[in-house]
């Protein structure tokens, strides 16, 4: 018998892959396994350290967030590499205008630098109502009173959500989807589109110990809990209309060292974009 | 209604959307030929289409649309337009 070998591991994806990556060392002897993170679309200055990375492990574990042929790296994953997929989480119902839907807000992304990543969640109603009510406090009441000529409904989205959601346990063979539906009504399970809380990632965690069929116990939700540091606010007429119960117009979401409301965060985003 | 039609009809919605007037769709564009597109970012396209068109896609349908002429087919095969 071979001198032992630790088992190189791979994660690449978003943040998300980055929270999960930190919380499976932590939870998986080191005598036994290395693991690594590299982003998804890797900056061209670091293309060939990743790429030596990638070219050495024996499991990559990819988050389902592009298709793998899409992947700068492709060429260096070594045929022998195992390539295992997880879910990439996001929940656009609490946030249905959100830029990140689609629905875009060119003139505000035009006023960023997108290398400092000032706002990272631009609004594509506040961006059509900015041409419709040039004057600001005109275009927070027609926001605030959601009277904005065709504007999605909120229950729409959430539709379109629910039927991705229980597409998503179909491909993957577990129910995250169905947590995520059951519970978004009560518990803050994301804290933006694309940021989930602890406890969804630490599914996400087990299903990746599953995959690497390992018996590992449960990582704690708070170990995973990274990414509440970036809070959006829901609009009180979007949480009215799908009954989440946490949040009303006096919640107080975290944004970096400060704290925010929808208010608040909904009149800066008027003042700075204009 | 022909594949010409279509075509125009998503290129409204697209530039709607994606908040992009020069957006100028062909057959042969991918996602990433789109400026401002992604392929997480389908919610509003999608639910854009189903009004316009009256349809109603599945997620299986929509995780599969790689090119402007994957939802041509798509949105024609649903409304059964004519080709």
């Amino acid at each position: 018998m071979g001198p032992h070998r630790r088992l190189t591991i791979g994660f690449v994806g978003n943040c998300q892959a980055e929270v999960l990556q930190r919380a499976f060392a932590k939870a998986a002897p080191a005598s036994e396994f290395m693991t690594f993170y590299h982003f998804f679309d890797v900056a061209q200055e670091r293309r060939a350290s990743a790429g030596a990375d990638i070219a050495k492990c024996d499991v990559l574990m990819m988050q389902d967030i592009q298709d793998l042929e899409a992947y700068p790296l492709r060429d260096a994953v070594p045929a022998s590499t195992k390539i295992l997929t997880f879910p990439f989480l996001r929940f656009a119902s609490p946030w249905p205008y959100h830029d990140f839907n689609g629905l875009r807000d060119s003139a505000a992304r035009a006023k960023d630098d997108p290398s400092l990543h000032t706002t990272t969640y631009y609004d594509g109603v506040l961006g059509r109502l900015r041409r419709q009510l040039p004057e600001p406090e005109a275009r927070f009441a027609a926001y605030k009173a959601h009277n904005v000529p065709s504007m999605i409904d909120p229950v729409r989205v959430h539709d379109f959500e629910t039927r991705r959601l229980q597409a998503l346990d179909e491909r993957f063979g577990f129910a995250i989807g169905r947590v995520i539906l059951d519970g978004f009504r009560r518990d803050q399970l994301f804290y933006t589109v694309n940021r989930p809380c602890g406890s969804l990632l630490s599914l996400i965690l087990d299903h990746i110990f599953a995959a690497l069929e390992l018996k590992l116990p449960s990582a704690p939700s708070e170990d995973l809990d990274e990414l509440g540091t970036i809070q959006v606010p829901v609009h009180p007429f979007v949480a009215e209309r799908l009954s989440i119960e946490w949040a009303d117009e006096a919640r107080r979401y975290r944004n970096g060292d400060q704290e925010t409301t929808w208010e608040k965060f909904v009149r800066a985003y008027i003042a700075r974009y204009g | 209604m022909t594949q010409a039609e279509i075509l125009a009809i998503l290129t409204d919605l697209f530039r709607e959307i994606l908040d992009n007037p020069l957006i100028e769709l062909k057959p042969t564009d991918t996602d990433s030929d789109i400026p401002g597109f992604d392929s997480a970012k389908k919610v509003h396209l999608v639910l854009s289409v189903e009004d316009r068109f009256g349809i109603q896609l599945r997620s299986r349908e929509i995780d599969g649309l790689r090119s402007v002429a994957d939802w041509m087919h798509l949105i024609r095969v649903r409304s059964g337009a004519a080709a």
